[in-house]
């Protein structure tokens, strides 16, 4: 008999919301906003329900360049620009979860589709290279057929199904010359299957409440999972002989693309969106003028991101945890600007990376990527509003809309004054206290660095006009409640660190983000069993990669569960 | 389905053949725009289209006042605040201090519509529109001969000839169209494509040589104003319109239906949820919108019908069809005239614009003599200013919007040129006013759509008005308070469409149109920093 075990895991992932109570009693509801409680069993199979995907903006582009090629891509680059980004609502959301589609989309498409077909069908090379030699200087039907049923394939990334090359030709056949090969490209670019991912055409199980992806469908789920590209001709080879079918072939293929340089890349992207590495650069400001104090910031704010990516590729190699990446004590700035915030040598890119001074950093949140601001500036209810949401996976609710017109505007640089202190007055009163209390301190943890990313033992203070307000005393002793009932103070983000790693929450937010960009869309009943299956091996000792590896072994991947 | 046995070859590629011969070189472009320039594809040549609105403008119409989340309201007049300042300076004040103005995405008011004016419908274009406010004209100009177009310096004679010691300028439309940087050779059709509801000065070029600017230059001739669209697209194609040789964008669009009948197949497909099929329903509607758009533009795209004969009666009571007609029409001819790059300039004076207020649907007629009462009479009820007119006026600006506006956006975004872009990517379709508030003119209401192939940087609400300064009082919900000189946005322009210089300075470093705030007494806000007025508008490439 199975063994069976009850989780609940909406307390641990949204416990926080609701800003009642008192500081000394804790806000948060625990178990507010929990779930019905969810039964995984250890070897039921728990499909996990996808529904129809549309590309996400980059996948559009990197299939667009799998079937016509780079350089063709980069000149239609501005018709392609009218295609929206994916942004979606959710503040924390990945970009890929973005599925709405607008008029704007559909004149994205259009335009790029349009500007392909335009572009291949006028020029010889270009028709020789897409459609073969015999489209140089004529397109007659038996050249078109051939064309239409390799192109099809490419671009539905399946083998075509009756009738579908037949339609394609027979409407270019009722144009004329190099019009034909336009019309072929351009309705297939628009096409419901190059456009989105259909997993609509497996086999039915489970008194029809489960449907099996076809190999074509599994080969597709991987690949743009793991590259977020198209599948390569292997991929669709293996799916087409059905090797892809057995445990050993597809470990084979699994292993074959997460072992690709390109699936770093996708890795890498997931880490950047998720911690929002992506924040601009520095902009001019009076204040930054006076606290970058020599500093030449052109570029800097790059330099940092990559040092960022930099460790989480280091941690990848090395096999090393997420609790490795967390508190990592090695430096990899390669640049001297970045090494002097840090007072540690260049790293090279090679050997062994220097040590970060100690007790100064460790780990992840102490790096200047994740610390710097446009103006140089620091927000501890940012930083820690963002650690709690997207480090911890729990739940802050946003500011009332009630609150008076200044309520959200930092407070001033007043002499004597700290930052946290001048933030942690804004709220000493309800209805902000208790809400504040889920995540400021949070913030209050990481005051040790200015908005350059500098470690810093007090606090030069610098009004927004660039006025030097002299300095103030940090205090670093906080309450960071990581677990909401845990009381015990931290002294500064090195030891913040620490607790974040130490904690469950650290692993089971990871495995629910990774499941969010996997699946594009929010964990949901059967779907928390996945986020805990895999949370648990990487508390087990699995390596980053590993893990990240092992959500295309949930049964859930190669299944789809349907609607009733 | 549609599909020719005739095949065209693309218009626009075929054209574009005729625009490769043409010079754009980013090495003669002036330096602040070089750069940006040379970022750009080489080939397509740039559009200008200027709107004008008349007799003072619904100020709080015009800008955003429902403050998205993280947004607050000025107390004055409850218009959303904007935080983020510019990355450069407007200027410094004459006490040393210097000022920033302010931006925002225009996408995050997308939620309830950027303002009155500019509502939902213009969502789908915020990402190439700049809302300006704090443009301020320096000279005490009134009613006018195209000061949004830079002559500064000539009241209409219903409010008295000349600003006292102001300069009188042709406007920047007749000073581009006589630039080799604009037309290397002659176009086709007419330099300045003149159009409106009235023979009118909104595009002006004084007929005494010694009044105009031109540095080194002859008198320019005044263009042509067209109130008939007929007319106007006789003077673009005369009587035998080109014949288009090329496929092109006719193909792709002749083939929507097509692919919806693809989604229609996928959408009854099997083991889909009913989320699966809402969302390939919505893009199956969202393809018939874009098949009607489409097709409609593929008639337009240089394959040309004339219109017909529209007359559209005198000032006031005009007929709301006829009005309607007529501007449909005439944007039409704008859009087909820009296509086929017949010209690459063209100016359309609205005035006359229909009201619906509440079902009650009239017109509204603007003129000089604002002593005729009626509520046609857009003037009269400009000086009115009560519930009833400011009302009216707003619904009138928002038919413009609505209707015109949008009108010629769908059309210049629907045609693609030969690097891909849209058309209008590479135009700048300005509508700005004749005045601001009451007879005012700071805070020129004045939006922009397009980007000038690159040289500007749309999708922006940027607010040139320095809140900091005090207002020195108030009218017709508008304040007086210093912003930036108008002449900026001139110079942004012509630099932008390629201009050197030397092409419309009258003195080196000055820019373009009077720059001094002749005419307005120490009770104005005058404190602008002038050392900077030949300059670009901050922070707009």
């Amino acid at each position: 008999m199975p063994h069976r075990r009850i989780i609940i895991l909406g307390l641990a992932l949204s416990s926080l919301g609701g800003c009642v109570g008192t500081v000394d009693e804790p806000p948060w509801r625990p178990g507010g906003n929990v779930e019905p409680p969810v039964t995984c069993e250890e070897g039921r199979e728990d499909p996990v329900t996808a529904p129809l995907t549309r590309l996400s903006r980059d996948e559009y582009e990197a299939s667009l360049r799998a079937l016509v090629g780079d350089a063709t891509v980069d000149a239609i680059a501005p018709a392609l620009a009218g295609l929206p980004g994916d942004e979606p609502e959710g503040e924390v959301a990945f970009g890929r979860t973005d599925q709405r589609i607008s008029p704007q989309h559909i004149s994205g498409y259009y335009a790029a589709a349009d500007a392909v077909a335009s572009r291949v069908s006028g020029d010889r090379a270009l028709r020789e290279q897409v459609a073969g030699a015999c489209a140089a200087d004529a397109v007659d039907e038996t050249c078109l057929r051939s064309f239409a049923e390799r192109f099809l394939r490419l671009a539905l990334r399946r083998a075509p199904e009756g009738g579908e090359v037949d339609r394609a030709v027979s409407v270019a056949m009722e144009l004329d010359g190099f019009e034909r090969l336009h019309a072929v490209l351009f309705t297939t670019l628009m096409s419901p299957d190059f456009i989105y991912r259909f997993e609509n055409r497996g086999d039915l199980r489970d008194n029809d409440t489960v449907i099996e992806l076809t190999p074509f469908e599994l080969a597709t789920r991987l690949s743009y999972h793991f590259w977020g590209e198209p599948p390569d001709e292997a991929l669709l080879l293996a799916a087409e002989d059905g090797s892809l079918g057995s445990d050993d072939g597809y470990a084979a293929q699994v292993d074959r693309l997460i072992d690709d340089p390109r699936a770093d890349a996708t890795l890498i992207a997931f880490f950047e969106e998720w911690l929002h590495l992506d924040r601009g650069p520095f902009s001019s400001s009076p204040r930054l003028d006076v606290l970058r104090d020599g500093i030449a910031t052109d570029g800097l704010a790059a330099e940092m991101r990559e040092e960022i990516r930099d460790l989480i590729r280091y941690e990848l190699d090395q096999g090393g945890s997420w609790g490795d990446v967390l508190t990592s004590p090695r430096s990899f700035a390669r640049t001297d600007r970045l090494a002097s915030i840090y007072g540690v040598e260049v790293w090279d890119g090679a050997g062994a990376p220097p040590l970060l001074p100690e007790g100064e950093r460790s780990g992840l949140l102490t790096r200047a990527g994740m610390l710097y601001t446009s103006d140089g500036s620091t927000n501890p209810f940012r930083r820690g509003a963002f650690l709690r949401r997207s480090l911890l996976c729990d739940h802050v609710d946003p500011p009332p809309g009630d609150l008076p017109a200044d309520a959200l505007t930092p407070p001033p640089v007043v002499a004597g004054q700290s930052t946290r202190d001048a933030f942690a007055a804004k709220v000493v009163d309800e209805p902000c206290r208790s809400c504040h209390a889920q995540f400021s301190p949070l913030g209050y943890a990481l005051e040790p660095y200015d908005g350059l990313g500098r470690y810093r033992t007090e606090e030069w203070l610098v009004t927004t006009m660039g006025e030097d307000r002299g300095y103030a005393t940090l205090d670093l002793l906080t309450v960071p409640r990581v677990e909401i009932t845990d009381e015990t103070p931290t002294m500064g983000a090195v030891e913040l660190s620490q607790r974040i790693a130490d904690s469950p929450k650290a692993n089971l937010c990871l495995s629910a983000q990774y499941f969010r960009f996997t699946f594009r869309r929010e964990e949901q009943g059967y779907d928390r069993c996945v986020v805990e299956g895999l949370a648990r091996r990487i508390d087990e000792g699995m390596s980053l990669r590993d893990a990240l590896r092992a959500i295309a072994f949930e049964p859930g991947f190669r299944r789809r569960r349907l609607e009733n | 389905m549609r599909i020719s046995k005739h095949g065209r070859r693309l218009f626009l590629t075929g054209a574009g053949g005729a625009v490769l011969a043409l010079p754009w070189l980013p090495s003669l472009l002036p330096r602040a725009l070089r750069t940006k320039a040379h970022a750009q594809d080489p080939v397509v040549p740039r559009r200008f289209i200027a709107m004008k609105t008349y007799s003072g403008a619904p100020v709080l119409d015009w800008y955003p006042r429902n403050a998205p989340s993280g947004y607050t309201t000025h107390s004055v007049d409850g218009t959303v605040a904007l935080s983020t300042p510019l990355n450069e300076p407007t200027g410094r004040h004459s006490n040393g201090m210097e000022y920033f103005g302010r931006q925002a995405p225009l996408s995050d008011f997308a939620g309830t519509g950027i303002s009155n004016v500019f509502g939902s419908g213009f969502n789908a274009f915020a990402d190439q529109m700049i809302l300006f406010r704090g443009l301020d004209f320096m000279p005490g100009l009134n009613h006018n001969h195209g000061g949004y177009l830079g002559n500064l310096g000539l009241n209409t004679n219903g409010t008295g000839g000349e600003v006292a010691g102001a300069q009188i300028n042709c406007t920047i439309d007749h000073v581009m169209a006589a630039s080799q940087s604009v037309y290397a050779s002659t176009p086709s059709g007419p330099r300045v494509l003149h159009v409106g509801s009235r023979v009118n000065t909104a595009s002006y070029a004084p007929t005494d040589p010694s009044n105009v600017l031109a540095t080194g230059r002859g008198a320019i001739q005044q263009a042509q104003a067209f109130v008939n669209p007929r007319a106007a697209f006789d003077a673009v194609f005369g009587t035998a319109p080109p014949d288009p040789m090329g496929s092109g964008p006719g193909v792709s669009a002749r083939l929507v239906d097509r692919v919806i009948e693809d989604y229609r197949r996928a959408r009854d497909g099997s083991h889909l949820s009913s989320e699966d099929r809402q969302q390939l329903e919505r893009h199956i509607a969202h393809l018939s919108e874009l098949e009607e758009r489409v097709n409609r533009m593929d008639a337009l795209m240089c394959n040309p019908t004339a219109p017909p004969m529209i007359d559209t009666g005198g000032e006031f009571n005009a007929d709301t069809t006829q009005v309607t007609a007529l501007f449909d029409n005439l944007v039409d001819v704008i859009v087909t005239a820009l296509a086929c790059d017949a010209t690459r300039i063209a100016t359309l004076d609205i005035t006359k614009m229909v009201v619906n207020d509440g079902g009650d649907v009239f017109g509204m007629g603007d003129s000089e003599n604002a002593n005729s009462a009626g509520r046609d009479n857009w003037h009269f009820q400009a000086h009115e200013w009560n519930d009833d007119a400011k009302r009216w006026l707003g619904l009138g600006a928002t038919w413009v919007a609505q209707h015109v506006v949008l009108r010629l956006l769908e059309g210049l975004s629907a045609i693609r040129e030969p690097d891909g872009q849209t058309l209008l990517h590479h135009t700048l379709a300005m509508w700005s006013n004749e005045l601001s508030f009451n007879h005012l003119n700071y805070s020129i209401p004045t939006v922009t759509f397009g980007s000038l192939g690159g040289a500007v940087r749309p999708g922006r609400y940027i607010d040139y008005v320095d809140h900091d300064r005090p207002i020195r009082f108030r009218q017709h919900d508008g304040s007086v308070v210093e912003g930036v000189q108008f002449n900026r946005l001139l110079v942004t322009i012509m630099q932008g469409m390629g201009l050197m210089p030397s092409e419309y300075e009258r003195t080196p470093g000055r820019g373009f149109g009077e720059t001094q705030p002749v005419g307005k007494g120490s009770g104005f806000a005058l404190d602008y920093d002038d050392s900077n007025v030949g300059q670009i508008l901050p922070d707009i490439g």
